[in-house]
Formats: C-alpha cells, sequence, structure tokens
C-alpha cells in the first residue's frame, strides 16, 4: 500500500485557448496529511485540482493512493477523491439539502435507504443536521459550504480536496470551518490565498506559481520566507510577521 | 434569501399545506386538464375554475393579493398571446363570435392555470413537487429540468437584482431608446454568458459526484389509501364544472 494518498508528476495542461496552466507540475501528498497549495491568482492551482480526480487530463502521471488515474479507473477514483468547489452554488444543484448530499451515495448505487443514513450522518459530521429539509438558497453562505463538504463526506472519500474552502466566509464561518476539517480525518488539500488558515489548519504547503510546484514543506517553514513568497506574488501572513518583529520599546 | 413571495408560505400549516405532494401535483394536472377541456367561450365555467383557485387560496391561508399580484406579472405575456391567437383567427370562428370572446376566453383559461401553478407554490416546499413528479411517473428529463430550472431560477434573480442595483449606481437606464436598448443587450448578454457558465461548473459537480445519465432519488413514503381516495373524489370534484359546461 502506497503511503502517498496524491502523487503528481511532471504534469502539463495548456486550455483549449492554447493558455499553458499547468508546466511540469509535481508534488506529492502522504496519507493523513492536511496539505494546502498556496499561490497567485493564475498559478495553476484550480487547474490542478481538477485533474486530481480526472475532470481534467493532462500530460504527466497523477496517482490516487498508489494507483496511475487512468480512463478504466475514473470511476473507482473519484469514489476516492471528493472535491470542494469555490462557490457552493455550483455544487448544491438539488432542490433539497438531503438530496444534495444522498446524491453522491446513489450514485455509487447504494440502496436509498443507505444512501440516506450516510447524508444524514454526514449533515451530522458538518454540523448542518438541522437543515436537511431545507432548500439550498435559504441557507448562508458559509452553510452551504459546509453542505458541500457533508455531499462529498457522505461518498466517503480517502481524499478531499477543497478550492478556496474561505473565500467569502465570515469570520466566524471560517473559524467554523477550520474547527471542522480538523476533525474530518481524512487526507485534505485545500487551495488557498488565505495563509492565515493554511497555518491554523494544514501541515504540508506547496507554494505554486507559472502551472509549477516552486517549493514545499511545512507551512510554517515555508510562508516565514517573505522574499520567496513576495516573489511569487504573496505576502508574509501577519501571525508571522507580527512574531518576528521586535517588543516595542517600554 | 428568495424574492419568490408565494415560497414563504409553504410553512404554514394549512389544509392544502397537509395534502401529499404527489395528490396535489395530480389535482394541478386534473385541474389544468379541464381549464382546458373546457368548451370555448363558456366563460362562467372559467369563472368557477378562476373561484376554486381564489378559494383554495384562502382555504390554504396565503393572501390571495400575494398570489393574485405574481400572477398579474403575466397578464401582459397572457394578452400578448391572446392577440396573437386573435390575430391568427381562422374565418368561421371569426363569423360566429364576438371579435373580443376568443382572447379573453384564453386569457382567463391561462390565468386559471397560472393561479393553480402559483398555489402550489406556495404550499408545497419544490422539493416535493420534484419528488412528487418523478413518483407520478414524469419524464426524469423532464423532473429534472424542473428540478434545476427552480433551484437556479433564484439564483437568476439575484442575479437580475444585482445588475439592477449596479445599473442604478452608474445612473441608472439612458431615457433615450438606442443607449437603453444596448445597455440592456450588453447586460443580458452578461447573464446569459454567467448561466452559461455555472452549467458547465454545475456540469463538472455532476460528473465529480458520480453522475452517469441516470436520476436516481430518495425513497417516498407510500401514499395512503385515505390519499388516494380524497385525491380521486377532488378529482371528480373538479370535473363538475366542465362537465356541466359541455352538458348545458
Amino acid at each position: 500500500m502506497s503511503d502517498e494518498a496524491i502523487a503528481v508528476e511532471d504534469l502539463y495542461y495548456t486550455y483549449p485557448d492554447g493558455t499553458p496552466a499547468l508546466r511540469g507540475a509535481t508534488f506529492a501528498v502522504p496519507r493523513g496529511a492536511r496539505a494546502a497549495l498556496v499561490g497567485p491568482n493564475g498559478a495553476g492551482k484550480s487547474t490542478l485540482i481538477l485533474h486530481l480526480n480526472g475532470i481534467l487530463r493532462g500530460q504527466g502521471r497523477v496517482k490516487i493512493l498508489g494507483e496511475t488515474l487512468t480512463t478504466e479507473n475514473l470511476r473507482a477514483v473519484r469514489r476516492k477523491v471528493g472535491l470542494v468547489f469555490q462557490n457552493p452554488d455550483d455544487q448544491l444543484f438539488a432542490l433539497r439539502v438531503l438530496d444534495d448530499v444522498a446524491y453522491g451515495p446513489l450514485n455509487q448505487d447504494l440502496p436509498p435507504e443507505e444512501a440516506e443514513r450516510r447524508a444524514r450522518e454526514a449533515l451530522e459530521a458538518v454540523g448542518m443536521a438541522h437543515a436537511a429539509d431545507k432548500a439550498p438558497h435559504h441557507l448562508s453562505f458559509g452553510e452551504r459550504r459546509r453542505v458541500c463538504i457533508a455531499g462529498l463526506l457522505a461518498m466517503q472519500p480517502e481524499i478531499l480536496v477543497l478550492d478556496e474552502p474561505t473565500a467569502n466566509l465570515d469570520p466566524r464561518g471560517r473559524r467554523e470551518l477550520i474547527n471542522m476539517l480538523k476533525t474530518l480525518g481524512v487526507t485534505l488539500l485545500v487551495a488557498s490565498h488565505d495563509l492565515e488558515f493554511v497555518l491554523d489548519l494544514c501541515d504540508l504547503g506547496f507554494l505554486m506559481d507559472e502551472g509549477r510546484i516552486i517549493a514545499g514543506g511545512p507551512p510554517r517553514e515555508l510562508l516565514s520566507n517573505a522574499q520567496l513568497l513576495s516573489a511569487h506574488g504573496l505576502e508574509q501572513p501577519l501571525s508571522l510577521r507580527l512574531r518576528r518583529s521586535p517588543e516595542p520599546p517600554g | 434569501m428568495t424574492a419568490f413571495a408565494p415560497e414563504r408560505y409553504v410553512s404554514l400549516d394549512g389544509p392544502i399545506h397537509r395534502l401529499d405532494a404527489r395528490v396535489k401535483v395530480a389535482l394541478l394536472a386534473v385541474f389544468a386538464a379541464c381549464v382546458v377541456a373546457a368548451p370555448r367561450g363558456r366563460l362562467e365555467a372559467l369563472g368557477i375554475y378562476l373561484g376554486i383557485g381564489v378559494g383554495l387560496t384562502l382555504l390554504a391561508r396565503v393572501p390571495p393579493t400575494v398570489i393574485l399580484r405574481r400572477a398579474a406579472i403575466m397578464l401582459p405575456v397572457f394578452a400578448g398571446v391572446a392577440l396573437v391567437s386573435m390575430l391568427f383567427r381562422t374565418e368561421t370562428s371569426a363569423s360566429t363570435v364576438p371579435a373580443w370572446l376568443p382572447p379573453l376566453d384564453l386569457m382567463l383559461r391561462l390565468l386559471a392555470i397560472l393561479l393553480g401553478g402559483l398555489l402550489l407554490a406556495a404550499t408545497t416546499p419544490l422539493w416535493r413537487v420534484s419528488h412528487a413528479l418523478r413518483a407520478l411517473g414524469a419524464p426524469a428529463l423532464i423532473a429534472l429540468l424542473f428540478s434545476f430550472v427552480a433551484r437556479y431560477a433564484f439564483l437568476l434573480l439575484e442575479r437580475v437584482m444585482a445588475l439592477h442595483r449596479a445599473l442604478l449606481g452608474r445612473g441608472g437606464l439612458p431615457k433615450r431608446l438606442g443607449p437603453r436598448a444596448r445597455m440592456l443587450t450588453s447586460a443580458s448578454t452578461a447573464l446569459l454568458l454567467r448561466a452559461y457558465e455555472r452549467a458547465e461548473q454545475v456540469a463538472i459537480a455532476m460528473e465529480a459526484r458520480g453522475w452517469d445519465g441516470r436520476m436516481r432519488s430518495l425513497p417516498l413514503p407510500r401514499l395512503g389509501g385515505k390519499a388516494i381516495l380524497g385525491g380521486v373524489v377532488a378529482a371528480l370534484l373538479l370535473a363538475l364544472p366542465c362537465a356541466w359546461a359541455w352538458l348545458r
């Protein structure tokens, strides 16, 4: 059994309009890790994420839990990798929260009763059990994002990939999301601009720019390198800057 | 949050609200069929159906003004349809009935069916309507389309309102017809493009969660004998005005 949940080797992808998005991206995430992909806009984070369950297929190799992603095992891989998109409204397409969360398990051909049980458990896990019968458009943005995560948890994936999970969340929603993600017990990969969030949640970080992985390591070390961050359009998180600044006199 | 007023009343607890959604959807189909089948030019029958719509709205404790105001939004469209139908009348029908009757007849029919639909929307959560459509054997594509339209209509409406606010923030629509048309065209194009982008994202999200072209849904509770019997009796009662108009 492979120790790596995700292994991407020399991945290239160019969009149909000719825009190169990935130019030899290589990185690996160990099983059980909470990893982050950080980088400026247009670095290729979202494109890379879409390769992890085969929505996009570039040149290079993508291995999920030791298995190289191919057309034949696409369906099996999608059961293992859950993707949470940036905008929850793109992901919540059912008219009722419970139906949306049960959508994945039903597509796994589980009996409807089992799919409903899993959906209710997943809603419980993200603290949204009370919203099972609500319409998605009656929920706050943060609640909708949690329902998206429940929709994937119900499929019992081994890897959860989130694109900009803290975008548009208020401080309370952000804190609740961090606390919830810490309890999930699956391998996590988050693409985010929110470096404080990365520091709080992740134990591994990768800096990405121009379609390549530039550096990787523990987030505290990676995000302490102000020069490196600045060279790639990012800014050191405030908490790290404050720690390094001298004590004020008196 | 939604700006669709009838939906605010679905959480009320009235006799219409308590009916099973499958019974309500089936009765709406019967109601619409009766309205369509009523003999042409028999306005009294159509009046009865409109009265039934308003009466059921009162019984459901939904303010009729809410339903009627929403229905009024569609009146210009119905009037347009009625006028077009008048223009394309055949000579035979033109010679036997007054000119105003067919368009009025058509408008009343459309209005009665719309009232029924709005009453359903005000007394039944949309997800129950979607489940009911599937349970009643509606083609999967129709049920899926209903679900998508109902889900994304609200988002589209929010987008339209945001765009409207943005236009107002920049001085509103120009007074002259040409620039006004250009601005509205450009806003509509932006909306259309956003809707297209969203459709692509939704397709990706569905694929990522195992969509293989087959519709699957959670089980529904069995429909009780009482509900079926009540539905059949109500359907027969709904058919009475139509039958009466034909027999008169």
